[in-house]
């Protein structure tokens, strides 16, 4: 009986912290924007869910139909973007997902093998990080609940409690091991994306040395390091390493993009 | 006789009498009846919207000395004049007719008097009759009226002058703004070539492509000068103060102007508003024709559902009606054209829509009333539109057209998915919940579950009595049988009396207790049930077998 009522009480309180983040706005500016997209005006319709966006805005719905403004113009770099800014929010979201593969195929992107801490920051799947912080802490409750159910039950039903107290053990340091290789990438290594075609890709933040590679509008980079006008990145789940201009890439964390 | 001739007499001179006034009358009916016809007013219609042209028609027979003169027309806006002249010869006799027409809107709603017109032939003035005309309020606001030139307060006596405005400061989202810039040159300063006007970018306003350019001359304090002016029709699209960047003017002496930059605070639409409403600002309104327009159609046969959806507005922007689902037909978009115009400052045009339904059952087919709904700036409201509905009679048989997948396969590997509509509210930028400290206070529930319980365990161990021994029971009385019966009780849910050897031996298994123990324990109670016949020696050889074989059992637990 107590743990399902400490549960309620703990999912009622997230409800609440939603509730509170969500703000009721007019959504007269979607509409619009929506219908230009609609009527052909794919340029005009992006510039208003940008607007949106830079009013304070980040909802998946502006973030895919502006993604998908721009895949219909053909700029694959603010399609990437913006498909990867709605799968963050939502990675649930096929339509988000079906898209980005199709502008991909167009984008020809460049990769390599995928490092350990990449690989296992894709094991969140399609939950979203906040989905499996609350699994996490679900878990932690549990695990504290078998443990005073082994400590204070009776002597000879301990063993399924032992065997539950190992599982949630393991799912929780597995979980807390996702989640921390995602904070660490967050952190160490932000997502970004190439939004100039032919971005020269140097071995050294020099405008004079020559490019060890061209890369596409939409390539998705892992920004590692800063230097003045310069960008360390590392290639989408690759351990390639070289430096681009900063006015080439888009950072996905809208507050850290160039308005 | 002479009776008779009085009388006749009589009677001629009243016949006379009445003779001569009848003349007089006729005279002047006709007198008056050739003044009346020498000038007439006419107008193709006497019923009318403020979106409809009166074209009035003045005729004048003979050689007027001038046009006519129009009463003061304050409730129309005069948009032109034409007139035309002819002559005719018939046998010798020359004769002349002069028409002028006027294309005239309406400002004003009501019945509206056109006083008589005046037109002076040979020297005499005639006039027309009043005409009256009843106007109606149509769906197109009433076009602003130029009116008097306002000179700019800042222009004062400079050659060239620059200056930007909007007609609505203050305008709803989505409502039709009308950005006008103006270059004043004064006529006597000598330029020559062209002036490149570049306008603003015109940052969260949708930008028709439609623009007016005019140019006139005004008199401002005694000098004169040239306007051109360059008016651009706006959609304001975000709610909130937006700033339009100044607009420029590269002259022929090379020598750029600009504008002031223009504040436009826009309004958000009124909330809540009503459910279906997709964001149509303006005024609208929705007709829908069945074609062929018959009551009886035979299954598989088509339809031509043909809606027209017009108005003032953002024409090109506004979303499509919601189209039902028909019960026992199909139906597909055919054809979509958008036309859009702007004329007397004001954006307007239809959108027209064409779709063919095919009735795949017999029975009643019900083509309901589309409803669209829009927010009039003018009244601040959202209105709905209807289209009319029909109903026709469907004879012939089922037709199965199979499912729509089947009809139309899609290839899901090429093509997009679609745009996602509206949600119920967007979300503003949040703290990700991993940010939040709240939850990782969270975390220390649990710790606090567990400690709380460890301090519980602590407290019943220092109140709980300890429980006596197994091993001292047998100072209390008890024979050994009973207390492996009751060490069994205590820790094996095995009951202390009741059980067959085979009985215990199963629950015994049942708790994982080894086949070698249970046999240890079955011996006891074997030697346990033979003792009771047995001398005391042998008693305390059970007493030393209990204690071996409750040692045994705790090595199970």
């Amino acid at each position: 009986m107590r743990p399902r009522y400490l549960l309620l009480v703990f999912l009622l309180f997230f409800n609440i912290i939603r509730v509170a983040n969500a703000q009721d706005v007019d959504l007269s500016t979607f509409n619009v924007a929506n219908n230009l997209n609609q009527n052909g005006n794919h340029a005009e319709a992006a510039k208003l869910y940008q607007e949106l966006i830079a009013d304070g805005f980040e909802d998946a719905e502006v973030f895919y139909n502006l993604g998908l403004a721009h895949h219909q113009l053909g700029e694959w770099g603010g399609a990437v973007l913006n498909y990867e800014r709605t799968l963050d929010l939502i990675p649930r979201d096929a339509d988000a997902r079906h898209n980005l593969r199709t502008v991909l195929d167009e984008v020809d992107e460049i990769g390599g093998e995928t490092p350990f801490l990449d690989g296992l920051a894709n094991l969140k799947g399609r939950l979203r990080t906040s989905e499996l912080a609350i699994f996490a802490l679900i878990l932690w409750f549990l695990w504290a609940i078998f443990l005073v159910a082994f400590w204070r039950g009776n002597p000879k039903r301990r063993p399924p409690f032992l065997i539950a107290i190992g599982l949630t053990t393991l799912l929780l340091l597995g979980i807390l091991s996702i989640m921390g290789a995602n904070r660490r990438l967050e952190m160490q290594a932000p997502q970004a994306v190439v939004s100039q075609a032919e971005t020269a890709f140097l071995a050294t933040p020099d405008r004079t040395a020559s490019a060890d590679l061209v890369l596409p509008a939409g390539q998705r980079v892992r920004v590692l390091s800063e230097r003045g006008e310069w960008r360390e990145v590392r290639l989408w789940e690759s351990g390639v390493v070289g430096w681009v201009s900063a006015d080439t890439i888009t950072p996905l964390d809208v507050s850290n993009a160039a308005p | 006789m002479r009776r008779s001739l009085t009388n006749h007499y009589s009677l001629t001179t009243n016949h006379f009498l009445v003779l001569f006034f009848s003349l007089l009358i006729i005279h002047y009916s006709f007198s008056s009846a050739s003044a009346q016809s020498i000038v007439t007013a006419d107008v193709d219609r006497n019923t009318l919207t403020t979106d409809d042209t009166l074209r009035l028609t003045v005729s004048v027979n003979g050689q007027p000395e001038g046009p006519p003169v129009l009463p003061p027309l304050d409730s129309f806006e005069v948009l032109g004049t034409s007139s035309s002249n002819q002559v005719t010869i018939v046998n010798g006799s020359i004769s002349s007719n002069a028409v002028y027409f006027y294309n005239l809107r309406p400002t004003e709603v009501g019945d509206i008097l056109i006083e008589p017109i005046l037109a002076v032939v040979d020297g005499e003035t005639y006039s027309t009759d009043p005409i009256t005309v009843t106007v109606e309020q149509g769906v197109l606001p009433v076009a602003p009226s130029r009116g008097e030139i306002v000179p700019p307060t800042d222009l004062t006596g400079q050659d060239i002058y620059v200056e930007a405005e909007v007609d609505k400061p203050n305008p709803w989202q989505g409502e039709q703004v009308t950005y006008t810039a103006r270059l004043f040159l004064g006529t006597d300063v000598r330029m020559r070539g062209e002036t490149t006007y570049s306008a603003p970018e015109f940052v969260g306003f949708w930008k028709v492509d439609n623009e007016d350019t005019v140019s006139y001359l005004v008199n401002l304090e005694g000098r004169d000068y040239g306007v051109g002016e360059k008016r651009q029709p706006i959609f304001p699209t975000v709610a909130g103060t937006r700033k339009i960047k100044p607009a420029s003017m590269l002259l022929a002496n090379g020598q750029t102007y600009l504008t002031d930059e223009v504040t436009v605070n826009v309004r958000s639409l009124p909330s809540p508003s009503p459910e279906g409403f997709k964001g149509a600002v303006g005024r609208y309104r929705i007709s829908a024709e069945l074609v062929p327009n018959t009551p009886t159609i035979t299954t598989g046969d088509a339809l031509t559902w043909k809606i027209a959806l017009g108005g003032a507005g953002n024409i090109e922007t506004i979303p499509d009606p919601v189209w039902p689902d028909l019960e026992n037909a199909r139906w597909s978009e055919t054809s979509a054209t958008v036309t859009t115009e702007f004329q007397d400052g004001v954006v307007f045009g239809s959108r027209q829509y064409e779709l063919l339904v095919i009735p795949t059952k017999p029975g009643q087919l019900t083509i309901p009333a589309l409803e669209y709904i829009y927010f009039d700036p003018e009244t601040g409201q959202y209105e709905t539109e209807s289209s009319d509905p029909f109903t026709i009679e469907v004879v012939g048989d089922v037709i199965d057209f199979g499912t729509e997948e089947a009809a139309e396969p899609v290839d899901e590997s090429s093509s997009l998915r679609p745009l996602k509509s509206a949600p119920s509210r967007l979300k503003q930028k949040g703290t990700p919940l991993v940010n939040n400290p709240v939850f990782w206070m969270l975390w220390l529930v649990p710790l606090m579950i567990v400690g709380l319980a460890g301090v519980a365990h602590r407290m019943d161990s220092r109140m709980k009595i300890p429980k006596p021994k197994v091993e001292f029971m047998a100072d209390r009385g008890l024979s050994p049988e009973q207390r492996v019966s009751r060490y069994l009780s205590d820790n094996f849910d095995i009951p202390e009396s009741g059980m067959t050897q085979s009985q215990r031996a199963s629950g015994l298994r049942e708790e994982g207790v080894s086949e070698e123990t249970i046999e240890a324990v079955k011996g006891f109670f074997d030697s346990a049930e033979m003792t009771r016949y047995a001398p005391v020696n042998d008693a305390n050889n059970l007493n030393k077998q209990a204690k071996a074989v409750i040692d045994l059992l705790k090595k199970e637990l």
